[in-house]
């Protein structure tokens, strides 16, 4: 899975670089995610702004991550697109993670 | 929206009389019940909403509701090795019927 991570401020922030996370790629996206959040830096935010399809495979990784992690480093996400806020808001996983509207850097998160 | 998966000895649907029942085939693909595949045959039939003036939002649930229902025929019906499914998505006036069938292990309940 292509990721890729950056600093902002404290936070470390993790960019998906691929518009899938579903069955296919579940299992490799949350080794991926696991080592790239060995950089430093807490909250870790989960960029999602260029994932488009989440399933339940997926959405199982985030929180199989957001475990991973454990309470001295939370797991935020920021820029879910609508089909993927869709499937936090059905699932009332949006009640257990901070989102942001906008990845940290972006030009919105900036204005 | 039906979304209806057959298991062994259900009888086969007669897929050419659509027509005759006031809907029409939108996309039809089989396949075999692998990750890759199902992602794949997910795509092909989201072009082809897409081409049929499906709106992005209703065309996002109907791709959610399927990847879901096919993930489990992949995990469930077919947990001991992929299998041959049927997807059909047809139009009719009054919303889309999707129409999948398995020759894997029935419902626990038989349904």
């Amino acid at each position: 899975m292509d990721i890729s991570t950056s600093r902002a401020g404290p936070a470390l922030v993790i960019t998906i670089n691929d518009s899938r996370v579903d069955a296919a790629v579940a299992i490799d996206f949350k080794e991926s995610v696991r080592l790239a959040a060995e950089e430093p830096g807490t909250p870790v935010i989960l960029d999602l702004s260029q994932v488009t399809f989440l399933d339940s495979s997926g959405l199982g990784a985030v929180v199989a991550v957001m475990k991973l992690l454990g309470a001295a480093r939370p797991l935020e996400l920021a820029g879910l697109t609508p089909p993927v806020a869709k499937v936090f808001r059905l699932t009332r996983m949006n009640s257990v993670f901070t989102i942001h509207p906008h990845p940290p850097g972006s030009l919105q998160a900036a204005g | 929206m039906l979304a209806k998966t057959v298991g062994p000895g259900a009888p086969q649907r007669d897929h050419g009389s659509h027509a005759e029942q006031g809907r029409s085939m939108l996309f039809r693909r089989q396949f075999t019940s692998t990750d890759t595949e199902t992602r794949a045959t997910l795509q092909a039939m989201m072009l082809s909403l897409d081409q049929a003036g499906i709106g992005a939002e209703d065309a996002s649930n109907v791709e959610l509701i399927l990847a879901e229902a096919l993930n489990n025929v992949a995990e469930h019906a077919y947990s001991d090795g992929a299998g041959p499914v049927d997807l059909l998505v047809s139009i009719q006036r009054n919303g889309l019927v999707c129409t999948i069938s398995d020759r894997g292990r029935p419902m626990p309940s038989g349904a």
